[in-house]
């Protein structure tokens, strides 16, 4: 695949040159950076440099290619093909969106090879151009295998040529949505320092993730209600407005629908994603080289550990001695708990699930049937509590998959030069640790939520979904998670293949889930007693959780 | 060794640079002319690699001048790193790259051929007695192979201007001696060398010059044998103590074994 992107991009040499960056250089580093990622890392058996298949990434891309597919029937049966087009852009756009802010920021602000590149004479434009190819070439495979199935229904319902403009405004619609995002990130860079910067991407991503999320949720139940066979979209005026809809413009052209408007959204389509473009690297790329630089020497201790760091050593140390009995067990929870409280990168995973923990349910009701007054009246008349209790059983055992990972992966080694007689002490303190930190809180929100709408009949329901969630979140450590916390690195392909992973993770909470529904109707002693049983399980699988030993660490995975 | 007609390739002047509210450099003067072997040293946190990264092009945001091979750091760093070579302290690689395929990449950085690379690079590592390592990725590699793969990686493009911090950690003794002499060769063709350490002995033989660096200021600045004319004390391990520090290491070593002690039973 390295060669096929590099050749593509080698069409790309004259532009990649006037940008203002050394192509030959460009070539290096974005042919180092895809080897990289075709490579698992730090295998030791394997002494050969030869290559590996991204398994994760092959998964995500396979599922993609299926997800796109049920939207391209809907394409389908569009009236023209800009609006089955604006449909589609939307989507793709919007998982890409998704998937560049929760998977790739990292990526683009990687300092971990700025003690490789920048003693060497690459400028930042460089770089950056690199960096954002490097990226877009991952979004492009995703955008495309988003796209597969709407290739061919195009091409049969539409135009021969449909699946070559179809390529040409993905790619446009790809690049637009990465330099919006550079272009944000660069601006915050140029007037903030640091760490503030940082700690506003946390938050913008956060954002970001919800916003896209609403998006997600809402666009669908508005499609619902309209006609699709009958909708129009040249007179709206929004449309100017709305990005996917110029990237869609180009399609009725092709079938010879050329007014006005068409030739406008056109024009924008390519107009905007070159001016942004230029924007990042001409105007702001020297920022992004600069900023790199001094995220990288800026002595961040001091400033992380002050005002956040210091008052909650005593707290995790006390909640230690309650939740744990050894000392090593003890020692592990609160050091577990600061890197926790302290690494952004951490944080920046986890954080957005505990917002949709609480925005979704949110908005369901805001959108269900008859708006939000309606929807309160006829809640407590339903079994719709068990939607938000059970998405708290399905996205809060994740922190605890999210512990594993680490960009100082490297420093596990202590793990191992420590008497440790067997490395389930930690894993288990790790697991107690997200419990306390994160699924106990999250349930107490979600649990005041329903309990405001429901009142107090349903305590049963949420003490017997929270026991489903340590069984869940247990049984998942076991089957998926024997990793020593902060171990293991992560590279693009993997985090993007999380993605497939999380998807099997679901199943599990929505089966018991499922039971929970049934359970409830047979006496109303089934459900204590579901409880109990899971709480046992629960303690049961910890046990032997907390007994795996040096062999069967990092067994299960992938 | 003075050269006096030809240009310094490295001229420092008021050099300081402070992170937040925190200084690292109070105004730092060097002037290093070529073939010079120069040896800065100084205590751990005295703004010795600070003065690297300025140098090189890392660090933006100092105050001062600062040039190498006449280019200004702060108005060209690339012209700089063009004619330098930096061979940092045990530093990050690529470690699913094999160091063949690192090389290649940085040797394409600095515009070279890949043929070019390929071949300095077989050589190179042949001295090395890495040879049979070449395809194997740097991952499975020992400290030593890596500092030797850095070591290539920061000579690579023929540099005018080397710095080397630490350059000698984990190195066998054969390689050791391998890269003093290298290092002594470089210097007789005319390359200027930035040689930062704490070995003191490996200082005071291999480096013509040494500038002792002490809480961002320089505190000495001379040949080893006016070194020692000045202090009165035979090694330079000695010389740097009485510079950098207020004596009493015996005392410090003593509390620091009480520490056992004084906090009772240490372990269960």
């Amino acid at each position: 695949m390295t060669r096929l992107v590099l050749a593509f991009f080698h069409l790309f040499a004259a532009p990649i040159r006037w940008l203002g960056a050394d192509y030959d250089q460009f070539r290096a580093i974005v042919h180092t950076k895809l080897t990289l990622d075709s490579r698992r890392p730090m295998s030791g058996m394997h002494r050969r440099g030869g290559k590996k298949p991204t398994n994760a990434f092959a998964w995500t891309l396979v599922m993609y290619a299926f997800m796109g597919g049920m939207l391209a029937t809907i394409v389908g049966q569009t009236p023209t093909p800009m609006v089955g087009m604006t449909l589609m852009h939307s989507f793709v756009m919007t998982m890409i969106a998704l998937s560049l802010i929760a998977d790739f920021t990292t990526v683009l602000l990687d300092t971990t090879d700025n003690a490789i590149l920048q003693p060497r004479p690459v400028s930042s434009r460089t770089i950056l151009v690199a960096r954002t190819a490097h990226i877009i070439t991952y979004l492009a495979l995703l955008a495309l295998s988003l796209s597969a199935v709407t290739f061919v229904v195009g091409a049969i319902k539409f135009h021969v040529l449909f699946p070559v403009v179809l390529f040409g405004t993905l790619i446009c619609a790809v690049a637009m949505v990465v330099f919006v995002v550079q272009v944000f990130y660069l601006f915050a860079m140029r007037f903030t320092n640091a760490e503030k910067f940082r700690d506003i991407i946390l938050y913008f991503q956060i954002g970001m993730t919800i916003v896209v999320f609403f998006g997600y949720q809402i666009i669908p139940r508005l499609l619902a209600r309209v006609e699709i066979k009958s909708i129009v979209l040249e007179d709206r005026w929004w449309i100017y407005l709305y990005p996917p809809a110029w990237f869609a413009a180009p399609m009725d052209l092709l079938v010879g629908r050329t007014g006005t408007v068409q030739i406008v959204l056109t024009v924008l389509g390519v107009a905007v994603p070159l001016i942004c473009l230029i924007l990042v690297i001409r105007v702001l790329a020297p920022e992004f080289g600069r900023a790199l630089a001094r995220f990288d020497s800026v002595p961040s201790g001091q400033i992380d550990t002050h005002p956040t760091g210091m008052p909650r050593t005593p707290l995790a140390r006390q909640l230690s001695r309650w939740v744990c009995r050894e000392r090593a067990e003890r020692a592990s929870f609160e050091f577990v708990s600061q890197l926790c409280a302290r690494d952004r990168e951490f944080k920046q995973r986890t954080y957005p699930t505990f917002a949709f923990l609480v925005l979704l349910p949110v908005m369901w009701t805001f959108i269900g049937d008859g708006g939000f007054h309606a929807a309160l009246e006829r809640l407590p008349d339903t079994k719709q509590y068990l939607l938000p209790l059970y998405l708290a059983c399905m996205l809060t055992p994740l922190t605890f998959m999210q512990t594993a990972f680490s960009s100082r992966h490297e420093a596990a080694w202590i793990y191992h030069a420590v008497p440790l007689h067997r490395p389930g002490v930690v894993l288990v303190a790790t697991l107690k640790m997200t419990f306390v930190r994160f699924v106990i809180p999250a349930f107490v929100v979600v649990s005041v939520l329903v309990l405001t709408v429901w009142g107090f009949s349903i305590t049963v329901d949420i003490v017997a979904a929270f026991s489903v969630t340590l069984f869940v979140s247990v049984l998942q450590a076991i089957l998926f998670g024997r990793n020593l916390p902060f171990s293991k690195e992560f590279n693009v392909a993997q985090q993007a293949g999380h993605v497939g992973r999380s998807f099997l993770l679901m199943i599990l909470p929505a089966t018991f889930g499922g039971l929970h529904y049934l359970l409830q109707w047979i006496s109303p002693w089934t459900l204590p007693a579901y409880a109990a049983v899971m709480l046992l399980a629960a303690v049961l699988l910890m046990q032997a959780y907390a007994r795996t030993d040096w062999v069967s660490l990092g067994r299960g995975n992938q | 060794m003075n050269r006096e007609n030809t240009q310094p390739a490295i001229k420092i002047a008021n050099l300081t640079k402070s992170f937040g509210d925190k200084t690292v450099l109070r105004g730092i003067d060097i002037e290093v002319a070529p073939g010079q072997i120069l040896g800065y040293i100084g205590p751990n946190g005295a703004g010795k690699t600070t003065t690297v990264k300025i140098l090189i092009g890392m660090l933006h945001d100092f105050g001062g001048q600062a040039s190498v091979c006449g280019h200004d750091v702060a108005v060209d760093p690339l012209a700089v790193k063009r004619q330098i070579g930096y061979v940092p302290e045990a530093a990050a690689l690529y470690d699913s790259l094999t160091p063949m395929e690192y090389l290649r990449f940085v040797g394409r950085l600095y515009g070279l051929e890949v043929e070019e690379i390929d071949q300095r690079a077989r050589e190179m590592f042949q001295l090395f007695d890495l040879s049979s390592e070449i395809d194997n990725r740097i991952s499975t590699f020992s400290k030593g192979m890596r500092q030797k793969v850095l070591i290539v990686a920061g000579m690579i493009h023929d540099p005018d201007v080397l710095f080397l911090d630490e350059p000698l950690s984990g190195l066998d003794a054969n390689s050791a001696v391998t890269v003093k002499e290298i290092i002594a060769q470089l210097a007789r063709k005319g390359k200027t060398i930035f040689y930062c350490s704490h070995i003191m002995d490996v200082v005071e033989r291999i480096c013509d010059r040494i500038i002792i660096l002490a809480d961002g200021r320089i505190v000495a600045d001379g040949s080893f044998e006016e070194l020692q004319g000045r202090s009165q004390e035979a090694s330079l391990e000695r010389i740097f103590t009485q510079l950098t520090s207020e004596g009493g290491h015996a005392e410090l070593a003593d509390r620091f074994i009480q520490a056992f002690a004084r906090s009772g039973n240490g372990h269960d």
